[in-house]
């Protein structure tokens, strides 16, 4: 480690080993997730990059049994019931405010994803499940968390103790990864690296 | 909640075991519906055939949650539940799954008309 990591108190490679050993998870059991791991994962989206620094999403953490059997309900997406859901929200009032438009701004979704990759990260790092769901009716989660007209619900974190759930879904081979080298385009679109990319550290 | 719908548990008219299904059941099942027919606007066409299956899952688990003894339905639930998921992981496999579980389907009918493949009339 560099003198700039360890300040940073992060190892880059370790970094990289806990991004690449991410896995969604949609089976969840009932065990609580504490209140000072809930509060590190709020903190983690928290510190999310965000254009412009409008900071114009809400989170808002759902912990009540019921109302979060009432959003699965509504959401074709959710195969469980986790023990925390944290609801992403436009706040439409914040975005009139900063002089956004929702409709084109491609800003508001893309920091929707800053704020669901950086919560994950510090769930899977915490050593619980995490599941980021689109697949719900906005409208039928408005009602049942009674929301207000200028919240738009654009993404639900699910988060939880893993269940037990058999093996997992499998993925292609990745090791080492031959899908970075057909992300990564080289100065020219179409281009591939000069060279071989790295590999992927071992996958957990 | 818990208002039945439906005559009391017991057999149907035509013998076959019945069961009872609590409203919120089906209210779970109608919402799931409902929030699918938003989604697939959206959504890639092949999130309609997964959505679909998914329900036909939900719903033999609302049967058999209920107390249905049908020992069919339960393995065709698993197989539903585990195969719908091919979705996600193998999408050629997915959807040659999709005529086979019609296929089950058609002939469990098909028995439970008492005939067999060719007979019954239109």
């Amino acid at each position: 480690m560099t003198a700039a990591d360890t300040r940073r108190g992060v190892d880059p490679a370790g970094l990289l080993a806990l991004l690449s050993s991410r896995r969604v998870v949609r089976n969840f059991n009932s065990e609580p997730v504490a209140d000072d791991q809930l509060w590190m994962i709020l903190e983690a989206g928290r510190w999310a990059t965000c254009a412009s620094n409008n900071r114009v999403h809400r989170l808002l953490v759902v912990r009540d049994p019921q109302r979060i059997k009432l959003v699965t309900d509504m959401a074709p997406g959710i195969f469980s019931r986790p023990a925390v859901m944290v609801v992403i929200c436009t706040d439409m009032q914040a975005v009139a405010a900063a002089g956004l438009r929702a409709d084109v701004d491609r800003t508001v979704f893309i920091d929707v994803g800053t704020l669901m990759m950086n919560m994950m990260a510090q769930v899977h790092a915490l050593g619980l499940g995490a599941c980021p769901a689109t697949s719900f009716s906005q409208a039928g989660v408005g009602v049942v968390l009674g929301l207000p007209e200028h919240a738009r619900p654009e993404a639900i974190l699910l988060v939880g103790h893993p269940a037990d759930a058999g093996p997992p879904v499998p993925r292609r081979p990745s090791r080492p990864s031959p899908l970075l080298a057909k992300l990564v385009q080289w100065e020219r679109y179409g281009q591939a690296p000069p060279v071989a990319p790295v590999a992927s550290p071992p996958c957990g | 909640m818990s208002n039945p719908i439906g005559p009391p548990g017991g057999p149907a008219a035509d013998g076959e075991p019945a069961v009872t299904v609590p409203r919120e059941r089906v209210y779970e099942l109608l919402a799931h519906l409902v929030a699918s027919a938003e989604l697939c606007v959206v959504e890639p066409d092949y999130y309609g055939s997964f959505r679909l299956l998914d329900a036909a899952a939900k719903l033999a688990a609302i049967m058999l949650g209920c107390g249905l003894d049908d020992p069919w339905l339960a393995g065709l639930h698993a197989e539903l539940d585990r195969s719908k998921l091919l979705m996600m992981s193998d999408r050629p496999a997915f959807y040659s799954y999709l005529p086979q579980a019609s296929r089950q389907v058609a002939e469990r009918l098909l028995r439970t008309a008492g005939g067999r493949a060719g007979e019954v009339t239109r």
